[in-house]
């Protein structure tokens, strides 16, 4: 599985570790570090709760040509 | 920025939980099979209902380690933290009381062909260590690692 570096990158934009984006989209750190290496692809919920957090949509984060 | 505070666990450890689940069942399923064999060949390797209980004890042991290694359990939580403890000390009194017993009563570890439940004590205690030291080197491996990650 590829890398989702969209993620990280708009997770290094504001400046949040991996620990906040976690907790503040209600998972564990392990969860959301599965999802920016690209183990683990979130649930349509989970994207939501990122992108929000994220301030992108879901398209910038998640959408792959 | 709406802070979610989890209690339960998310959508990737509920997947594993479930994984894991799963294998302990293949396992007991099997590791039952094989003892049901065994027995209807007429090899008995421990006295009465121990044979079983060990195989539900060691798939137990099985997936509490699995569950420590996919990160299901909150590892730094006091709650835990204790519960692994009380794993570690039981182990080693468990072991500690069955080698004193063993050595008391001078009997061998198997008796006419089958494994005395002293001996199995031992081997109790060292499935409830196996998990004590799960924990404390996949804590440490997570407290050396969090920041590379």
């Amino acid at each position: 599985m590829a890398k989702n570096l969209r993620v990280k990158a708009a997770r290094a934009a504001l400046d949040m570790t991996q620990k906040d984006l976690a907790e503040a989209v209600g998972v564990s750190r392990q969860t959301m570090n599965a999802i920016e290496k690209g183990d683990y692809y979130p649930s349509v919920k989970l994207c939501i709760e990122i992108c929000k957090v994220l301030r992108k949509t879901l398209d910038e984060l998640f959408w792959e040509d | 920025m709406i802070m979610i505070k989890t209690r339960n666990l998310d959508e990737l450890q509920l997947l594993k939980r479930g994984n894991v689940f799963k294998h302990g069942l293949s396992i007991l399923v099997g590791l039952l099979l094989v003892n049901a064999l065994l027995y209807s060949c007429g090899i008995d390797w421990a006295s009465g209902k121990w044979a079983e209980l060990t195989i539900i004890l060691f798939t137990v042991v099985f997936c509490n380690i699995e569950f420590i290694c996919y990160d299901i359990y909150p590892l730094t939580e006091r709650r835990q933290r204790f519960l692994f403890y009380f794993f570690g000390l039981f182990g080693t009194v468990s072991i500690a009381v069955c080698v004193y017993d063993l050595i008391n009563e001078q009997t061998g570890i198997i008796v006419d062909e089958k494994i005395v439940s002293s001996a199995l004590g031992i081997v109790y205690g060292v499935m409830f260590l196996a998990v004590f030291f799960t924990y404390i080197c996949r804590a440490q491996y997570k407290a050396r690692h969090e920041k590379d990650e």
